[in-house]
Parts: C-alpha cells; sequence; structure tokens
C-alpha cells in the first residue's frame, strides 16, 4: 500500500466512526473531491460498522471450564467423542492412543484422561451419528460404541410422542436389519443405551422406526475396519 | 449423512501470513493440528453467537466432528481449512439455534395447552429469531478478523473507545489503528456481503 493510499484508510476509518478532527476533515473533503469513490467507500463501510454495533458486546474467548463440571452425561459422551476423534484423525487409522492436549488448548483438556480414543471402529470408543436432515420437531443425538459382543447406541431424545414405542435398529451391508432395542417417548429428555449383536464394522445404518413403523431418524455409518 | 457446505469467501484479514498451513488435500489433514489452531478462534464464534458457554462449546466439538466426517468434501482449491471450518461451524450453531428454537416452541405448546399463559413464538418468522441470525452472522464475521483487527473494532465500535483512547491504552499509533479498521470493516462488508464485494 502507498503512503498516500494509507492515509486514505486513515481518514476513511476515522470518517467511518466520527473521529476526524477538523484539519483532517478538510483533508478529507479534498480527498473526496478528486476521487468520488471515497464517499461511497465511507457510506458503505459506515453502515458495516452500525451492523456491528448491533452485537452491543464481544466476548474474547475464555478460558476453559473443565468438562466434569458439565451437569449432563449426554453431553460429555460428545465431548469425550469428538475429542476421540480430533486426536484419532490426526494419528491415522491406527491403534489406540491417550489424549493429551496442551495447557493452553482453549477448549480444554478432554473430561476424563486417560481416554482411549481412536478413529470409528476402535473398541470403547464413542462414535457421534449423523442423522439425516429430518422435518420434525424432535432432538434426537446418538453415539455409538463398539464392544467385543456387539454395538451400543446411546442416545439422548427430546421431543418424540410420550408413551410411543420406537424401535433402535442396525442394517447391515446387505440392508438386512439387526434389533438393538426400543424405547418409550417422555416427557422429559431420555438418555437411554441400547445394544445390538452385531459388530461395529458389520453394521451401515442405523435407524429409529416410530409406533406406525415410520422412519423417524436415519444415518448412513462410515465403513469401519474389523 | 449431512455434507459439509463450503461458502467461498473471498477475504479474511489474516496479519499473521503463513500462521494457518494450507492443506492441499485431506489425506495432509492433521485434524488435532487444525484444533490446536483454531478451535480457539471457533469457541469464540460460538460464545458469541450464543451466548452460552456450554452450547459454543458442544458446537466445537461437532464442528470438528463433522469436518473429520465431511472431509472428502473438502476442495483445498475453493476455502482454506481455516474458512472451511467456519463454514462448517456457522452451519453447526445455525442447527444448533433452530433445534433451541424447535424445543422452546414445544413448551409454549404444552403450556398452552395446559392453559399457561404462554405465547408460542413461531418458528424462524419472530424478531427474536431474526435477532438471534444477525447476532451468529456478525458473531461469524467478526471471529474471522486477525485478533488485531478484531480488537480495534470492538474496543472503537463496542466499547466506545477514541482512538486515542485505544492507542494509550495498547500502546499503538493511532494512524496504525485506524488503517486496522479500514481493512477489517473491508473484511467485515466481504464476509457480510460476499455478494455485493467488488
Amino acid at each position: 500500500m502507498s503512503t498516500s493510499s494509507e492515509r486514505r484508510a486513515e481518514l476513511v476509518a476515522g470518517a467511518v466512526t466520527g473521529h476526524l478532527d477538523p484539519a483532517e476533515q478538510a483533508e478529507l473533503d479534498a480527498l473526496a473531491a478528486a476521487d468520488p469513490t471515497v464517499r461511497a467507500e465511507v457510506d458503505e463501510l459506515r453502515a458495516v460498522s452500525e451492523r456491528i454495533g448491533a452485537l452491543g458486546s464481544w466476548e474474547d474467548t475464555p478460558a476453559v471450564r473443565p468438562a466434569a463440571e458439565e451437569p449432563r452425561r449426554g453431553r460429555r459422551t460428545f465431548l469425550a467423542a469428538a475429542a476421540a476423534l480430533v486426536a484419532g484423525v490426526g494419528l491415522g487409522a491406527g491403534g489406540a492412543l491417550v489424549v493429551q492436549q496442551a495447557a493452553d488448548d482453549p477448549v480444554g483438556p478432554a473430561p476424563e484422561a486417560p481416554v482411549a480414543s481412536g478413529p470409528p471402529g476402535t473398541l470403547g470408543v464413542a462414535e457421534p451419528v449423523r442423522f439425516a436432515a429430518d422435518d420434525d420437531a424432535a432432538d434426537v443425538r446418538a453415539v455409538l460404541i463398539p464392544h467385543t459382543w456387539g454395538t451400543e447406541a446411546v442416545l439422548d431424545v427430546d421431543g418424540l410422542a410420550v408413551g410411543e414405542t420406537y424401535d433402535v435398529r442396525f442394517l447391515d451391508a446387505s440392508g438386512s436389519p439387526v434389533s438393538a432395542g426400543a424405547f418409550l417417548g417422555s416427557e422429559v429428555e431420555i438418555h437411554c443405551s441400547l445394544n445390538a449383536a452385531v459388530l461395529r464394522e458389520q453394521v451401515a445404518v442405523l435407524q429409529i422406526v416410530g409406533p406406525g413403523g415410520e422412519l423417524v431418524r436415519s444415518a448412513q455409518l462410515p465403513t469401519v475396519a474389523g | 449423512m449431512n455434507a459439509a457446505v463450503v461458502r467461498d469467501v473471498p477475504l479474511v484479514v489474516n496479519t499473521a501470513g503463513d500462521r494457518w498451513p494450507r492443506v492441499v488435500a485431506m489425506t495432509d489433514l492433521d485434524l488435532a493440528e487444525a484444533h490446536r489452531l483454531h478451535a480457539g478462534e471457533l469457541l469464540g464464534f460460538a460464545v458469541n453467537a450464543l451466548r452460552d458457554r456450554g452450547a459454543a462449546e458442544e458446537c466445537v466439538q461437532d464442528t470438528f466432528t463433522r469436518a473429520w466426517q465431511s472431509r472428502a468434501s473438502y476442495d483445498a482449491t475453493r476455502a482454506s481449512l481455516r474458512t472451511w471450518l467456519f463454514a462448517i461451524a456457522r452451519n453447526v450453531v445455525v442447527d444448533h439455534v433452530r433445534a433451541r428454537e424447535r424445543r422452546r416452541r414445544r413448551a409454549a405448546a404444552a403450556a398452552d395447552e395446559a392453559g399457561l399463559d404462554v405465547r408460542v413464538v413461531p418458528l424462524h418468522s419472530s424478531p427474536e429469531s431474526a435477532a438471534v441470525e444477525d447476532r451468529l452472522d456478525l458473531a461469524w464475521a467478526l471471529a474471522q478478523l486477525s485478533a488485531e483487527h478484531r480488537r480495534v473494532v470492538v474496543a472503537v465500535r463496542l466499547e466506545g473507545l477514541t482512538y486515542d483512547a485505544l492507542a494509550a491504552r495498547d500502546g499503538v499509533p493511532v494512524a496504525t489503528l485506524r488503517t486496522r479498521m479500514y481493512h477489517a470493516l473491508r473484511a467485515l462488508r466481504a464476509l457480510l456481503d460476499p455478494e455485493g464485494e467488488s
């Protein structure tokens, strides 16, 4: 940037925020008389500046609150799962490792240390599930935990019809269903764990089926190594 | 599985130059390193968009989970890793806000059925929703500025300091602060209105 363009930037910024003294205002006026884009830019940037004012305040990224303070088990489950994924992917699809984060890491240490972690399919490691888009009012979240004896689905559910039965099942690569159990819709947010006698590497889809056989949620699961 | 949407944002202030390594292909991606570099600024966005620290932390974690799950959709020729992560984070926070509104609406509807005098807030059409979405956009843009540029915007626009007062506080010349403000506002304009950016 040339000296003149730097001065132009200073004057425009001062004009936008209303901080020009009379001499600077005169300097800006002279600049604007010679360059019609100056006024336009002041107006455009002033609009941006005024819009930013709607934020009211800005909180700098604060220090980390230990995840152990979190009151909800479901939240901790997801934090642990995400932390495991982050650490696991960094080391590739190899074996398990221990999560160790630097003291100045802005989102802090894993909620429990040591934490077994690794890519999806690693025994004991929670894997967040991404359901396909839905248009109902329910809030359904899930993680999968592979075990030697099968696959565990841990659900947090809020907003499904109270008292109705919802079946949870996995589909294998051929589309054959394997039941993991069922739960009832509740007035309160529920947290439940259901198990299926099928290994994680053998399941391709997680489904929640409503009382009338309708598909409430469905998630394609990434292929994992056995 | 939902694929992350990558918005191609043309200008982001980054005075740190090569601070953020460019990922050429997803096979190069070290998500743990990406987390170390960007989790803080993503948390800054989420905290200021939601004003809820716990929810913001969840959103940041979900952002990295989605990034990992959607890594095949990342195109390094369209956006930097940082821009990609911010795009994912924005989607995550939007999803969170919508889910929160759905819960509020259900609660209000239940209260209405019970005969309680509680207004049901329409989804995505109330002034409250518009304000939340606007704050989300503003926080998303401001969080992407470099710390130095954001600092002058926050001090002058949100805290009401003059450039002279800020210069005295931070020991930075007024001319430098004004130049930072100029470039910060241009970057914000590009982020908030990429269609109008010439």
